[in-house]
């Protein structure tokens, strides 16, 4: 007996330690800066981070005794991974990105009015530092200005025989003339546009063409008003562009990636919007005669880009000493001399000392001139949310899923419900470790110092695994399950509501999420296991070198992991030049918006669910098989009968053991499907591939909506509880199947 | 004859699957060794071989010391799983204590549980023993799974109870029993899941990504994926990342395969 504890203990003990010794303690001061990829300096290829590298080790050079340390963040994961550092107070010292509504609103950054001098004011752009100044206070240091133009290729305009606008303005009957023109020139080649769209969010490039008629998206009172009749002119206008084919008929589902591939790469587009960054690319990296021009207005006053200002902005800390060098080490990041580097990336600078930076680049120039009259998005931090809202519903609209009127009109109602609703801090809610959880905990240690005293050696065997499992799932369980039946979004902290409940089934996303959940599950989950059996029955009847090699060929694809596969899945899908479009233009048939149209894209997802290796599952049969006894075959043998017949009346029969359970896990995997989805789709084109754990997943992390997030979350956890025990039921009498 | 037939149709569609569930890495490694110039043209040129992706890639990051790392996380996971799941699962399987079903039906819901709805909670757990930012982060949540346990359970509850009576009338102790009779029989299963869990731990992403910040501790997939957010619509260093990341788990396969067909055949004698 006591042989067995001393194992056990001989297996927590180096664990125990080690955590110990991973805390450690250090003298000079360390500050925490993440940023973003930059851009390439002269002679680098791939690391954009060289310019921030060679920054701080001057800035460590001027400031002895502090060391700064930088985290390369991702484009793609680095908003959700910066989200959850700093609503958990592991938020680094300085941070990049547009003014932080969210952050603000949870009191965690530090104002920078007192470190500015007279000096910077005046120095900044006005629209610079209006841009981080909420409530009357300045919430960061403006690094660079930038925003989405039109851009035109030139070359196709001269073939097409028709002039750029005047002084880069038009009209939208001009413009619409234009189109036509050029549409005229393409002949109807496939996939050659003169006008390319997008709608996403977080993506504002293709708004002003939906406000071409005086439309807005916030009116003065700060009410959501994209319902209005000039805002549905605009979008009546382009939904006649698409009638006239002057823009893709799935232009509802494109993305920036195919209309940039498109019209940069491809050049079967003649018009799009794009950020700055399409300038430097156009002039690096595909090589194009283009002009960058005004949106065209069909009310007669200016129509205006949208602009974003980004900066970086400092957290609180206690420490004021360490606040202080934070700023300054933002400031010194931000200054005018360093903002002339702004050079490389094609985005402006927001000091005037930095100086006139592009004086020699006709484009840039441009851009700035269009850029004096643009706009800005609503500074909310309920934004983001409202965007989503608008963008998926513009999508439908433009998909013909919904009529224009009834989609806006929706998402108005929606979005002023958002913008209504005052938030309180979720922090102190989230922060703070729940009696629930607390009391979880002092069971569960009861328990194990009961089975520690009874000396049952099976029980104490037991503990290790299931008490990893409470601290580590059961226990944060707890925890994010009580927030599903808490409203911090009222502001009162301390309520209990079921409020997220009637909200998660209301959520029109999370209903469609619902569905197409189960479609993926029942489709995707038989086929697998299906597969698995068929392929496991043909390579056990294999002889030598062949049955190793299928039984390894099959299983290796099952290594590499989702991340990859749906990486090379997104390569062979993508519209522009797939090998799934690529083949089919060979052909000569049409190209299908796999990942773009909203009928197909969720096939798409289940194509890559059915088509993975059926190599975990394919092992368990084959290990199942060896355990059927050999004699069972001969007999049947004997009675003549045929592979086929044998196959189905005894091989099938006695692996539905192994069956169950492949359905069961499989279901189970198949319930969370979430990695595809975010990787391949996002959950668009529209609403249309969107799963549960990725709704779960998304207004967890981007809308920041933990009561709605663990709502839907316990609502899928009960359902897969439901289905597993239903087939577990219905299958019960076959389980017990061989010793 | 009817043999030989149905030897040639089973091999054609194993041969077909195999094309359609193999393809997508198949391309994968097509459009990584294909030269960046030839991707980029219109059409591009299939045929151009060359290393420029791989060179690329290599140049710009750590790859030796994040293979390192996911190799000391997945070893770790591995190891420790496999210990603690064999114990727990002998435990349920030979055990006759009270309220074992129940305990196991708890371990069982755990499964249900999708990963994505603790991961904000379990940040601030681990935020608050300062384990964020250390490998540690991701291997302590991952040394028991309930999958696995499950899954040796069910094979450890083929083992005839008699075996382990006879062995304890010899006066063999309960761990001796699991030490020397179900730990060994159990090898098969052990291994499957052994290589399925080193795998997983291999490829594991979002988790890794949120909780590990310096570069130093990042283990693979996650420094791969911050290198090709550089380079966004590279599909040639994409690719040629996902091989990187793919080829060490294709080695442990090849390695390790033998040995677990080895172990199938025991369990299957036995």
């Amino acid at each position: 007996m006591q042989r067995k504890q001393r194992t056990i203990w001989r297996l927590l003990l180096p664990i125990l330690l080690l955590i110990v010794c991973s805390q450690t303690a250090s003298a000079e001061m360390v500050l925490k800066i993440w940023d973003f990829p930059r851009w390439l300096e002269p002679g680098e290829k791939t690391d954009r981070f060289t310019w921030m590298n060679r920054k701080i080790a001057e800035f460590e050079k001027q400031n002895p005794g502090v060391r700064v340390e930088l985290t390369k963040l991702t484009w793609q994961r680095g908003h959700e991974k910066l989200k959850i550092a700093a609503i958990s107070g592991n938020n680094p010292d300085v941070a990049p990105g547009t003014v932080p509504l969210l952050y603000i609103r949870e009191n965690l950054i530090e104002p920078v009015d007192e470190y500015l001098t007279p000096e910077d004011r005046n120095d900044y752009f006005p629209g610079a530092i209006k841009a981080f100044n909420v409530k009357g206070k300045t919430y960061g240091w403006p690094w660079y200005m930038g925003g989405q133009l039109l851009y035109v290729n030139n070359e196709i305009f001269a073939s097409a025989g028709v002039a750029l606008p005047a002084e880069g303005r038009w009209t939208t009957e001009e413009f619409v003339n234009t189109l036509q023109q050029i549409k005229k020139y393409q002949n109807g080649q496939h996939g050659h546009y003169p006008l390319g769209v997008y709608f996403q969010k977080d993506e504002t490039a293709n708004l002003p063409f939906l406000m071409a008629f005086g439309g807005r998206l916030v009116n003065d009172e700060g009410r959501f008003c994209a319902d209005s009749e000039d805002f549905l002119r605009g979008l009546g206008w382009i939904n006649e562009l698409k009638k006239q084919q002057l823009i893709p008929t799935d232009s509802g589902g494109r993305t920036a990636n195919d209309i940039w591939t498109a019209f940069g790469r491809e050049r079967r587009v003649a018009v799009g919007a794009f950020g700055l960054w399409g300038i430097d690319a156009l002039k690096k990296k595909f090589p194009m005669n283009f002009s960058v021009v005004h949106f065209p207005s069909g009310t007669g006053s200016k129509n205006g880009a949208f602009l974003g200002t980004s900066g970086l902005y400092v957290f609180r800390h206690p420490d004021r000493e360490r606040v202080k060098m934070a700023m300054k080490l933002a400031k010194f990041l931000t200054s005018g001399d360093n903002q002339k580097d702004l050079l490389h990336y094609t985005q402006f600078p927001t000091r005037s000392s930095a100086g006139n930076i592009y004086a020699d680049d006709p484009h840039m120039t441009a851009a700035w001139k269009i850029l004096q009259e643009g706009q800005s998005t609503y500074a909310d931090s309920r934004w983001p949310q409202v965007d989503e809202e608008l963008q998926s519903s513009l999508q439908q609209a433009l998909l013909e899923k919904l009529p224009a009127d009834k989609a806006m009109q929706a998402v108005a109602e929606r979005a002023n419900r958002i913008l209504s609703v005052e938030s309180g801090s979720m922090k102190d809610d989230i922060n703070q470790s729940s009696l629930f959880a607390k009391t979880i905990a002092a069971i569960s240690l009861l328990a194990l110092i009961f089975a520690l005293i009874s000396r049952q050696a099976h029980l104490i065997m037991v503990i290790p695994a299931v008490s990893i499992t409470g601290l580590f799932l059961f226990y944060p369980l707890a925890d994010a399950l009580l927030l599903a039946f808490r409203d911090y979004r009222i502001g009162e902290v301390g309520g209990y509501t079921i409020e997220n409940f009637v909200r998660a089934i209301n959520d029109p996303k999370f209903v469609k999420a619902g569905w197409n959940t189960l479609i993926y599950s029942l489709v995707v989950v038989p086929a697998n296991v299906f597969t698995a059996l068929v392929v496991a029955s043909l390579i056990y009847g294999m002889k030598g070198w062949l049955k190793n090699f299928f039984r390894a060929a099959y299983y290796l694809p099952g290594v590499a992991s989702v991340v990859v596969l749906t990486m090379v899945w997104r390569w062979i899908f993508n519209t522009e030049v797939g090998l799934c479009n690529t083949t089919l233009r060979w052909l000569g048939m049409a190209p299908i918006g796999w990942l773009t149209d909203p009928d197909i894209a969720f096939w798409s997802v289940i194509i890559s669910g059915i088509l993975k290796s059926p190599g975990g599952s394919m092992l368990i049969y084959l290990a199942s098989m060896a355990n059927i006894p050999q004699s069972l075959y001969e007999s049947a043998d004997i009675e003549g009968a045929g592979p086929l017949r044998k196959w189905w009346h005894i091989t099938v029969p006695l692996l539905s053991g192994t069956t169950t359970f492949l359905m069961i896990t499989g279901a189970i995997a198949a319930l969370q499907v979430f990695a595809q989805v975010l990787m391949l789709t996002d959950g668009g084109p529209g609403i249309s591939t969107q799963v549960v754990v990725y709704r779960v997943y998304t207004s967890a992390f981007r809308d920041f909506d933990f009561g709605l997030s663990s709502a839907m979350a316990l609502i899928l956890f009960i359902a897969i509880m439901v289905i597993t025990v239903a087939q577990k039921y219905l299958a019960k009498q076959d389980v017990e199947y061989l010793a | 004859m009817n043999r030989h037939i149905a030897n040639q149709i089973s091999l054609f569609f194993l041969a077909v699957g195999l094309i359609l569930t193999g393809g997508p890495l198949v391309w994968m490694l097509i459009t990584a060794f294909t030269s960046p110039d030839a991707l980029a043209a219109t059409p591009p040129r299939y045929g151009e071989w060359s290393l420029e992706n791989f060179k690329v890639l290599l140049a710009a990051g750590n790859i030796a010391r994040w293979s390192i790392n996911s190799f000391v996380v997945s070893a770790a996971v591995t190891i420790a799983q496999t210990i603690f799941n064999a114990l727990a699962a002998f435990g349920f399987a030979a055990g006759r204590f009270k309220g074992r079903e129940a305990v196991f039906m708890v371990l069982l819901a755990a499964m249900m549980v999708p990963g994505q709805i603790v991961m904000l909670p379990l940040f601030l757990f681990m935020a608050k023993w300062g384990m964020i930012d250390s490998l540690w982060s991701v291997i302590l949540p991952a040394i028991a799974s309930p999958f696995g346990v499950y899954m040796v359970r069910q094979y450890m509850d083929s083992i005839p109870i008699q075996m382990s009576e006879a062995a304890q009338i010899d006066g063999a102790s309960h761990y001796q029993v699991f030490r020397h009779i179900y730990f060994p029989l159990s090898m098969p299963i052990l291994a499957t899941s052994g290589i399925f869990t080193f795998i997983t731990q291999w490829n594991a992403f979002l988790w890794p990504l949120i909780t590990l910040n310096s570069e130093r501790y990042y283990t693979l997939t996650v420094g791969l994926s911050t290198l090709q957010d550089q380079q966004m619509m590279d599909f040639g260093l994409l690719m040629a990342g996902a091989t990187l990341a793919a080829v060490p788990m294709v080695a442990v396969f090849m390695f390790f395969s033998r040995y677990m067909l080895e172990g199938m055949r025991k369990g299957a004698i036995q």
